[in-house]
């Protein structure tokens, strides 16, 4: 299907319903403002104009076409701020999500591989991932090490590995004990070849399903943690650091916060349509009953 | 241990390729977290035999009876705890080792079910070509061309070669399964319940390609099946297995028209088609030792010192053993 892309966009038009069709729509009309945030507004996100503070959005009295979204406290410009908030809160939760597959996978199939202790050690590992109250231990991380994008980044993928783990583990054994992956192994494969050449072409439609669980979950947690006050800071800006500014003003500005949170809902109610639709056209051998037992 | 157990004569073969010596394995339980001890659960005791050169071994026996451990044992995916497996006279080397990868070429399997085998996002052509690559011993494009014989000459319909195993029925992946077990001609292959999934009437023209194979090829092969009329066509010599050791062994023939041990016997009346009766006894309720023999409770011709002392596997009559006190035969 990869060398005939319009065949295959012809394809995935017809059989997904309509609600599919519009998440992956508005991702990718998010995806593309967010990537060019700098070419679609010309106010700088960090502009302070202070003649022009709490200016409404654009039907409402008062508004101006310069400021689509309008303005807040300080005079910015919303719709540039949101953008460029867009572009970082993506960054974080994209590169999250990636190292936390990442480092799943890698404990995963060296659980399967070796299994015995490191088997023992990975599952306990994991158990102990999903035991912790997750965000006092963010708040904690953060505090320790500072609020800079990369400790942000390696907490998105400490949260999400687990269930990568967990996945790459259980169907790597059961392909390893009484399949594709065992005849292998007979024949004499080496680790790399198994894993990299046959498991993971296998097991990557149910890995792109955790990841578009994962995904929503990501970036309400950023949006979490910049909201307390200790994930991204300002000058640089996110979803959750919009949020946050604008719950000071929700009596008098609400379209400060309702910007950055119809975003939000957007964005993960359309991965999580699209996520549901990609389950349900998997075949029937991924079904999520058999990945998740242990 | 029991000197006559170290002695597989029973298969008098011209000479052996493969030779399992007083094989004891077992698993160890699985363990509740991290910190429970391991339990053992024992799976072969005292298991000796022999596969000649050019030759079929059957492998029968209940499921649970350890024919699939004794077979990865042979294929040397595994140690056993204790015991030796032999090929060519030549201790097993170690699993994933630099000499056991060398002798992967030699010796290849057939799994049971050719669905699981089968890589599911790969073409047909590609699996086939694999033990090749794998092994260094062409380049991708030979591969190819060798697999494409490979798979013909299995009867692989070859206006399939480019599918992917989802859209194939059973019958053609187990051809498959075969082609690449067998593209890099090996000297020993062992079949694990290869037809077991099939329907019957695949089952037939599976078998008999396997036959052609082994001709062909010269191979020796150890065929695990729990169906006598299957183990029957394709088998010079049979092993019997009942939970964990070997109870019968001895050529096909011989013992499909007179079995000596009570467990065979009852194997063989439970055949379809076979005449045999075989009136097993009412379980008796005074357990077996644990040093007693293993078929006791349902043997009808057990005695009290079956009870109390298992029996060793003993010659009954030239080429045949069978570990019981009262033979058939």
């Amino acid at each position: 299907m990869s060398d005939k892309p319009m065949t295959f966009i012809r394809r995935f038009l017809a059989a997904a319903p309509a609600s599919v069709v519009a998440s992956v729509a508005i991702l990718a009309v998010l995806a593309i403002s967010a990537v060019l945030a700098g070419q679609i507004c010309g106010h700088a996100p960090e502009a302070v104009n202070l003649m022009n503070r709490l200016k409404p959005p654009v039907p409402f009295s008062g508004s101006a076409f310069n400021h689509l979204l309008g303005t807040d406290e300080l005079g910015r410009d919303i719709l540039s701020r949101l953008l460029h908030g867009m572009r970082i809160s993506f960054l974080i939760a994209l590169a999250g999500t990636v190292a936390g597959a990442s480092i799943g996978l890698g404990l995963g199939f060296m659980a399967a591989h070796f299994r015995g202790l490191v088997d023992d050690m990975v599952l306990t590992a994991i158990d102990f991932n999903a035991a912790l109250p997750f965000i006092i231990m963010a708040l904690a991380m953060l505090a320790f090490f500072g609020s800079q994008i990369y400790i942000i980044i390696a907490i998105m993928a400490v949260y999400g590995w687990d269930r990568y783990a967990r996945l790459a583990r259980n169907l790597s054994l059961s392909a390893l004990t009484e399949g594709y992956a065992g005849a292998l192994l007979a024949l004499g494969a080496s680790p790399g070849r198994i894993y990299i050449r046959h498991i993971l072409p296998n097991i990557a439609g149910v890995l792109i399903v955790n990841m578009t669980l994962n995904f929503p979950g990501t970036i309400l947690l950023e949006t979490s943690l910049s909201f307390l006050g200790v994930g991204v800071q300002p000058p640089l800006t996110s979803l959750g650091v919009l949020l946050g500014f604008g719950r000071d003003y929700l009596t008098t500005a609400w379209w400060i916060a309702v910007a950055p949170g119809t975003v939000i809902v957007m964005v993960t109610l359309s991965i999580t349509v699209l996520g549901d639709f990609i389950i349900g056209s998997l075949d029937g051998t991924y079904s999520f009953s058999k990945s998740d037992r242990l | 241990m029991n000197k006559n157990l170290n002695e597989p004569a029973a298969l008098s073969p011209p000479w052996s390729l493969m030779e399992a010596r007083d094989i004891n394995h077992g698993y160890r339980r699985r363990r509740r977290g991290m910190w429970a001890r391991a339990g053992l659960k024992n799976v072969l005791s005292h298991v000796s035999l022999a596969v000649g050169q050019g030759l079929t071994l059957g492998l029968v026996g209940e499921s649970g009876s350890g024919k699939s451990t004794l077979a990865r044992l042979m294929l040397g995916m595994e140690r056993p705890l204790s015991g030796k497996v032999l090929y060519k006279g030549n201790p097993m080397p170690r699993p994933f080792s630099g000499p056991w990868k060398k002798l992967r070429s030699k010796m290849q399997m057939v799994f049971q079910d050719p669905y699981a085998a089968l890589d599911k996002r790969m073409t047909i052509l590609e699996q086939a070509a694999e033990p090749l690559l794998i092994h260094g011993l062409a380049d991708k494009k030979t591969a190819l061309e060798l697999a494409r014989e490979s798979l013909a000459k299995v009867s692989f319909p070859a206006h399939c070669l480019e599918r992917k195993p989802g859209s194939l029925s059973g019958g053609q992946l187990q051809r498959a399964v075969i082609a690449r077990a067998v593209i890099l001609k090996p000297e020993f292959l062992i079949c694990d319940e290869p037809v077991a999934s099939l329907d019957v009437s695949i089952q037939a023209q599976v078998l008999i390609l396997l036959s052609q194979l082994k001709a062909d090829l010269n191979m020796s092969m150890v065929f695990v099946s729990h169906d006598l009329n299957v183990v029957s066509h394709i088998s010079d010599h049979l092993a019997v297995l009942h939970r964990g050791r070997l109870v019968e062994s001895g050529p096909v023939k011989q013992i499909f028209d007179r079995p000596a041990h009570p467990y065979t016997e009852l194997l063989l009346s439970c055949a379809p088609g076979s005449k045999k009766t075989f009136v097993q006894a009412s379980f008796s309720r005074d357990e077996a030792q644990a040093s007693g023999c293993a078929f006791y409770r349902r043997c009808p011709r057990r005695q009290s010192e079956c009870r109390d002392m298992a029996p060793p596997l003993s010659a009954v009559a030239p080429a045949r053993q069978a570990a019981c006190f009262f033979p058939l035969v």
